[in-house]
């Protein structure tokens, strides 16, 4: 199923090649390639049905394309099977957030631990509380996600995606659901673990974070990677004239 | 005998079982809506014995009313046939479960309804009748339709009673000869034959009014 | 012949003996319904081929008598050999009649949880079983508790139809009283009595429960 990618290259955290996706007669992505190299921070942004959360749904494997093929640290990822091991290195934090609301805080963090990383307990435990304090929300660890405010409660989502020690994590929009004051808090999260190194693949609007922690911006438009390239160049000088449009509407709105 | 025959011969206590649903609806529609209407309406002391009655026909095992009325009521002087019995009992039953469909049918209708027809100037029996009952009713049609399997499922116990059904001659079958599945498996078929398309169409109702899982909880 | 109100005191204490039957079966039903329904209900959830086998196997099990099904695994087991004690096949009937209304219950509940949790789960990498186990499970009975305790007074309501296969609960108890002195109407006044009374009581504390439960998750 590798066909059509390169050999596997150890510097690449996550390759796609010719994804074409439909839902029923709607076709989502039209022939995507990427390539993200280890401890690369990319952000995606189009307008809304552009693909930009397929594309990194399929990364790994919550959607399977019916095209293309998709490489994560050199391993192919089997389409329509349960690729537990792949999705065990690469964490994902949601838009809305989908913590596990009969869990603690805690027991949301130690719960894929101990059973799909067959951690001790204990040691699932001091692994959850190192993030949540990392995320600086320990002090809320025994609470319930209902109990908790929208940024607190996606800092525990990205606290529960980090305890699988992944290498790459997806970001699927992580402040649309939230009011204006939490996205900070949760940027602030996003842009210290940029810091450290982690590879990210983030589908956001937040052009302010884009710009102060991405390598390289894709923008989509239809299905499609339209235009790619590092901040600096997408936001001065944009290329096409839909990125140009896409960039006019969402900055003259943007407070950030 | 062979399988189709069998089925042929449980089929013949069909027009009994068929009667007793027949019979049973004339007790469970009634007392379905007039239970149901009361409870909406009335309050403290009325509204008490009305839930009352509603819950002695729903609470009890419908297997132990059947035997009771069927056995003690004679004592008490009241006599009724097997046929009549069977049809009060499972009637009233599945009735109390009506009730409650009505009720709540009512309940979830937007009061908005009922002041539009105030204040078009209708009585409040009128806007009963006009414009509440035609949309509860409407709403009601997937729960209904599960109440008639219900009732249909219930008929078996007739033949405890010495009412010549579908179970009943199942049971004369195995008498004249040994042949368990056969008989057995035919009379699933025959009920599933019987019950089968109203599910169907309650199914096809549900997905139309959008309404979830009735009240019925099984005989 | 009068009803004899001592006579019918008198019985209670021989009947209230059975009550221990009635409300093992009851518990012991409850519990495998509840656990061939789940099963079920997620078998059905498991493929487009498994999806339509089970949708078929929850309408044949609602499409049919808990009578009919209790007669064919009363002496349809034997002709393959299987001899198991009454009480165990009227355990296995009840079990398996209420697994198709279970089955329903788990599936409305599935249904309204969120599908990010499904997602959630998966980007953990957590297996499907660990997914419906400790993701998905406990949701879901928060979301349906109130039915199923509906369902379960229900099983319990369904316990005298094992007095037809000779299980000795409270009107198999009633019965032997009845063949032993000649007089029906006592014994099954008094079992349809507390009968009434069990289940209106079960059913207040489901009720109970669920104000709890709801309370609960209103934190």
């Amino acid at each position: 199923m590798t066909e059509g990618l390169p050999p596997a290259d150890q510097n690449l955290a996550v390759e796609a090649s010719g994804l074409c996706k439909w839902f029923k007669k709607f076709q989502a992505l039209r022939d995507v390639d990427l390539q993200v190299r280890r401890g690369e921070r990319i952000v995606i942004c189009g307008p809304s049905g552009s693909g930009k959360s397929t594309l990194i749904r399929c990364l790994n494997g919550l959607e399977t394309c019916q095209q293309g093929q998709i490489r994560v640290n050199g391993r192919a990822l089997a389409p329509g099977k349960n690729n537990l091991e792949i999705r065990r290195s690469i964490g994902m934090v949601f838009q809305s957030f989908n913590l596990f609301p009969h869990l603690s805080v805690l027991q949301n963090c130690t719960l894929a631990q101990v059973r799909a990383q067959k951690r001790s307990k204990e040691e699932a435990v001091e692994i959850a509380r190192h993030y949540l304090a990392r995320v600086k929300i320990i002090d809320q660890a025994g609470k319930f996600p209902s109990q908790l405010s929208g940024g607190q409660q996606q800092r525990a989502a990205i606290a529960r995606a980090l305890c699988m020690k992944p290498g790459t994590m997806l970001f699927d929009e992580p402040t649309s659901a939230l009011d204006p004051e939490m996205i900070k808090e949760v940027l602030d999260v996003m842009v210290s673990l940029a810091e450290d190194g982690m590879t990210m693949i983030c589908v956001t609007h937040e052009m302010g974070f884009a710009r102060k922690v991405a390598d390289r911006i894709i923008f989509m438009d239809e299905g499609r990677i339209v235009e790619e390239a590092p901040p600096e160049i997408f936001f001065s000088s944009p290329q096409t004239r839909r990125a140009q449009l896409f960039l006019d509407q969402i900055l003259s709105s943007d407070v950030h | 005998m062979s399988f189709p025959e069998i089925l042929v011969g449980i089929f013949e206590g069909f027009r009994i079982t068929a009667a007793v649903v027949f019979y049973g609806l004339l007790f469970a529609v009634p007392f379905a809506l007039v239970f149901g209407i009361l409870q909406h309406f009335t309050r403290g002391i009325l509204r008490f014995l009305v839930t009352a009655v509603i819950e002695f026909w729903r609470s009890s095992p419908v297997i132990i009313l059947l035997f009771v009325f069927y056995y003690a009521l004679p004592i008490f002087g009241v006599v009724m046939s097997a046929m009549t019995v069977s049809a009060l009992v499972l009637g009233l039953n599945i009735g109390g479960y009506g009730s409650q469909a009505v009720r709540a049918a009512l309940q979830a209708l937007d009061p908005g309804q009922v002041e539009a027809g105030l204040a078009l100037g209708l009585r409040r029996s009128r806007i009963l009748l006009l414009i509440e009952l035609p949309q509860a009713i409407a709403m009601m049609m997937p729960t209904l339709m599960n109440l008639v399997i219900q009732l249909v499922k219930g008929t078996a116990l007739v033949s405890l009673v010495t009412l010549g059904d579908m179970t009943f001659r199942a049971k004369e079958i195995a008498q004249i000869e040994y042949n368990p599945v056969g008989i057995y498996s035919g009379l699933l078929l025959a009920y599933f034959i019987v019950c089968y398309p109203v599910t169907v169409i309650g199914r096809w109702l549900e997905r139309r009014v959008g309404v979830g899982e009735g009240q019925a909880h099984g005989l | 012949m009068d009803f004899n109100h001592a006579f019918a005191i008198e019985i209670v204490p021989t009947i209230l003996q059975a009550l221990h039957t009635t409300l093992l079966v009851a518990v012991l039903s409850s519990i495998g319904a509840a656990a061939i329904g789940f099963t079920l209900e997620v078998t059905r959830r498991s493929g487009r081929l498994a999806g339509y086998a089970m949708r078929f196997v929850i309408d044949f099990i609602r499409s049919t008598p808990v009578l009919a099904q209790l007669y064919f695994l009363f002496f349809v087991l034997p002709f393959y050999g299987i001899t198991l004690p009454a009480m165990v096949v009227g355990v296995l009937g009840l079990s398996i009649y209420y697994s198709g209304y279970l089955a329903e219950v788990f599936k409305a509940g599935i249904d309204a949880i969120h599908r990010g949790q499904w997602d959630a789960a998966k980007a953990l990498g957590l297996s499907g079983f660990d997914t419906i186990i400790f993701v998905i499970a406990p949701q879901m009975l928060r979301n349906i508790a109130a039915p199923m305790g509906n369902y379960f007074v229900s099983v319990l309501k369904a316990t005298p139809y094992l007095a037809v296969i000779a299980v000795p609960e409270m009107l198999g108890s009633g019965f032997d009283i009845a063949s032993d002195t000649f007089r029906y109407a006592e014994p099954l006044v008094v079992v349809g009595i507390i009968f009434l009374f069990l289940a209106i009581s079960i059913a207040q504390l489901v009720r109970l429960l669920e104000t709890r439960l709801n309370a609960a998750h209103n934190r």
